[in-house]
């Protein structure tokens, strides 16, 4: 339907820059009104981003429960660790709703999760690398999340 | 706070300062004011008159307890009173906390009224110079305040580690049951961090100090290049004085550079006598990046529980941690590189 929500909100935007913000006269009301423009800026990108981000992050997961699977089949202190944790990483629906989407990524992420808290202390090559691995799933989670939230609201 | 308290406030504070204030007559309130400052608690700026004696300054602040981020658990409004008494009179300079009220009736939470000394906040926007000077007067204060008897000033109740591995053991389990608490989603990034903080606990500590927690600019009024005032202190705790330091430095690198950092570090050390370690420093700035982000977790807790819906709960717990989370992150991954 048009307007779509982010234009909708981009209409809000404008009236909170041009009609709103100009009339305050209190430092307290401008700083409200400046946390009303980050988070109307921030609903705009998870109007528009969302749904794709956490479809690459439950793919993301699902890439570190593989590998969480191999490094256990290579036996030794890390698949002792691992040995009652459901790695399974489940099937990507090609459409899933929004719902789907959200139950599925916190089922994946509590899995990492456990796995992160099953770590060994002590870490031979295979563990290393399945570190790094989860490491780098962080990371890349770490700049999706900063897509949405690192938003300048002008 | 309710709106009809916000509304019926200036009326409070008269009545409240004519009861506290036996030898006032005639109090009256004016320029109350919400203090845009601040992320955690509400707080109002006020003045004050009246006829006759009374022991307090006229320039005057409401601190009322409601807080966007933070549980009594972990850092109260009594403890930070507490903190503040028992700081007057000593090196490191304290607006006056003159009354901790815990009754509801007054404005239906816990608020304290404090002096309100004037001075400015905004570190970034002065030249390098004015930086400098008080940097420099910062960290003089910063090392006097590592020196305190916090025994003897009856700071043992913030939980005084036994030893020197006790004190990050005690902050890292403190931090851990408050995330826990308050995630309402799984966020490996926090559970990978944790696992890095307890791989990595220190183990050698010079001196257990009274630690400020959130430390430098930001957190100090200035005047004439000169700190006036230490203004935070709701995150203090005793442990390990090398966790101020890795807050200082964190928190002033980008905005002066590695010189001056590095000069302040080596004053720190002389003017202390403390050794500097930064195995201890590495290791708090992550872990000092981990509770600022567990705190902002509280506050996304409280917005989308209901607790507290108001968008500057949203934005601190939103957007206030993603330097914090991008700091804790990096190094955690440096280390398995």
């Amino acid at each position: 339907m048009r307007p779509t929500p982010a234009e909708i909100v981009e209409g809000l935007e404008y009236n909170l820059r041009a009609d709103l913000i100009p009339e305050l006269q209190s430092p307290w009301a401008k700083r409200i009104a400046g946390n009303m423009l980050w988070a109307l800026e921030h609903l705009k990108q998870r109007l528009e981003q969302e749904h794709a981000l956490a479809v690459e992050e439950n793919a993301d997961l699902r890439g570190v429960l593989a590998a969480a699977t191999a490094a256990r089949g290579e036996g030794g202190t890390l698949a002792d660790a691992l040995a009652s944790l459901d790695l399974t990483p489940g099937e990507a629906r090609e459409w899933p709703a929004a719902e789907e989407l959200t139950a599925e990524n916190a089922r994946l992420r509590t899995v990492v999760d456990g796995i992160v808290e099953a770590f060994p202390a002590e870490r031979d090559a295979t563990a290393e690398a399945l570190w790094r691995e989860i490491l780098g799933y962080i990371a890349r989670q770490t700049e999706r999340d900063g897509t949405l939230i690192e938003v300048n609201p002008g | 706070m309710e709106p009809d308290t916000i509304e019926r406030l200036p009326e409070i504070l008269r009545s409240y300062l004519s009861e506290h204030l036996p030898n006032a007559r005639n109090v009256s309130i004016h320029n109350v004011s919400r203090s845009p400052g601040g992320n955690s608690r509400s707080m109002w700026f006020f003045d004050a008159d009246w006829e006759g004696e009374a022991p307090i300054a006229k320039q005057l602040m409401f601190r009322a307890n409601e807080s966007t981020c933070f549980r009594d658990e972990e850092a109260s409004l009594e403890k930070e009173y507490r903190v503040f008494r028992a700081l007057q009179d000593t090196p490191v300079p304290v607006p006056a906390n003159y009354w901790y009220e815990r009754d509801p009736s007054w404005a239906g939470e816990d608020f304290v009224i404090r002096e309100r000394v004037e001075g400015d906040t905004n570190f970034r926007d002065l030249p390098p110079t004015s930086q400098q000077a008080i940097l420099d007067h910062f960290v003089e204060i910063l090392a006097a305040q590592h020196n305190l008897d916090w025994e003897a000033m009856g700071l043992s109740f913030l939980g005084a580690p036994q030893d020197g591995p006790e004190c990050a053991r005690m902050v890292v389990e403190r931090w851990e049951r408050a995330t826990k608490r308050e995630l309402l989603e799984p966020q490996p990034v926090m559970t990978a961090t944790m696992a890095w903080l307890k791989r990595n606990l220190p183990t050698e500590v010079d001196r257990i100090v009274l630690g400020q927690g959130q430390v430098g600019p930001g957190q100090v009024l200035f005047r004439d290049d000169r700190v006036v005032a230490s203004l935070d202190w709701e995150s203090a705790f005793i442990g390990d004085p090398m966790s101020d330091l890795a807050y200082l430095d964190f928190m002033v690198r980008p905005l002066v550079g590695d010189e001056v950092v590095e000069g302040l570090i080596t004053r720190y050390g002389e003017l202390s006598g403390i050794p500097i370690r930064r195995d201890n420093m590495r290791f708090y700035t992550v872990f000092q990046s981990y509770w600022a982000v567990s705190a902002c977790l509280a506050a996304v807790n409280r917005f989308a529980t209901g607790e507290m819906r108001k968008t500057q709960t949203l934005v601190l717990g939103m957007a206030a941690p993603r330097s914090f989370l991008r700091r804790m992150e990096r190094i955690v991954r440096e280390d398995a590189a």
